[in-house]
């Protein structure tokens, strides 16, 4: 009756019609959850370890401590693959008037509702090399990207620290 | 009027009714053809328009790119399709961008992890996910940090495995003929 690349035809754009449906009802979803969501988190910043001046101009490097606890539990859903979690410090200083670095991240993957600091995350570094980190006013944020199967990527920011001061001169 | 004239009379006409019906049909036949190239040549009108809406409403040169590498594992895979927007004027750290560099043809999409904006020109330093170290090796020689001209767009949306498609086609290139020369016959020769 029909020949053979008329269903073809059909097969394909009937298959093609219910993904495209399917990512739409996917993507509707998850922005309907992200709108519930509600994530727990806190950081604190612990001590600053060191903040010397690397050789050959390498520019200067800067080791501190912190402390991250965070439940993550209600930014799940169905279309959510990943969480990436980063840490970034940002300050100001005499050349650029926003400074902005990822000192630490990690993917948190399905089934990670919480997620806390290990001892080995806690020292992390910090280095400049077109500018100065002395005397600098420094505040550390936890942000999250959600990363979804399919549609959009959101970003929020989970918690943040007091402002900390940077000492004028390098430390032993 | 004579009794041969009679006879041959309704032979003639029907002769000339027959090649009348044949020409219109001809002719049909022709206008058929030519709407069947115009309806082609419409598709390929229609998909140039989308694409090039589609950078005017993005802002961006590309509006559309697939992940080519593993770099941004395991968050971005080989063959994810991303949709970037430009218009974002303020980038940040965490902010996954496309960019291109001198030396290189084909742009990369990796992370920013540095910003340092000095009121005029930010600077932006990136590093794949998946990467342990970051991009200055791929810039530009003697370039430490990226610009937001370099910056070809942001990446909004994700749609995976689409752009597999795209990679096999540039691996083969033989495919992407046959692809479209098939594509073409399919409406050309449809109904």
């Amino acid at each position: 009756m029909h020949s053979t690349s008329v269903r073809f035809n059909v097969l394909v754009t009937t298959s093609l019609t219910y993904l495209i449906v399917l990512h739409a009802f996917c993507i509707l979803y998850s922005w309907l959850k992200r709108l519930e969501a509600n994530p727990q988190a806190t950081v604190s910043f612990g001590s600053l370890v060191s903040l010397k001046k690397l050789p050959n101009q390498l520019g200067e490097s800067a080791v501190v401590t912190f402390q991250l606890d965070a439940d993550l539990q209600s930014m799940w859903n169905l279309n959510v693959k990943y969480i990436y979690l980063y840490l970034v410090a940002e300050y100001s200083s005499p050349r650029f008037r926003r400074n902005q670095a990822t000192v630490w991240d990690r993917y948190v993957e399905r089934g990670s509702s919480s997620f806390s600091a290990f001892p080995f995350y806690n020292s992390l570094g910090l280095h400049n090399f077109v500018d100065t980190l002395r005397n600098a006013s420094m505040i550390f944020r936890l942000e999250a990207d959600i990363i979804p199967f399919v549609g959009f990527v959101f970003h929020t920011t989970l918690a943040e620290t007091m402002e900390i001061q940077f000492p004028l001169e390098y430390t032993l | 009027m004579s009794h041969r004239d009679v006879n041959t009379r309704p032979v003639v006409e029907e002769k000339k009714t027959t090649e009348t019906v044949l020409s219109w049909k001809k002719w049909l036949l022709k206008r058929e053809s030519l709407l069947q190239v115009l309806n082609l040549l419409l598709v390929f009108a229609s998909a140039l328009v989308i694409w090039k809406g589609a950078i005017a409403v993005s802002l961006s040169e590309s509006p559309v790119v697939v992940v080519l590498s593993g770099s941004m594992e395991p968050g971005m895979r080989r063959g994810d399709l991303l949709v970037l927007s430009n218009r974002t004027k303020q980038l940040r750290c965490g902010d996954i961008v496309v960019y291109k560099v001198q030396n290189r043809e084909i742009p990369i999409v990796h992370r920013i992890i540095e910003v340092h904006d000095d009121g005029n020109e930010p600077l932006y330093l990136t590093k794949g996910d998946n990467n342990f170290f970051d991009d200055r090796s791929l810039y530009s020689p003697n370039t430490f940090f990226l610009r937001r001209g370099d910056i070809v767009g942001k990446s909004i949306f994700i749609v995976r495995w689409v752009g597999m498609v795209t990679i096999i086609m540039k691996e083969h290139p033989f495919l992407k003929l046959i692809i479209v020369g098939f594509l073409s016959l399919t409406v050309l020769l449809g109904e």
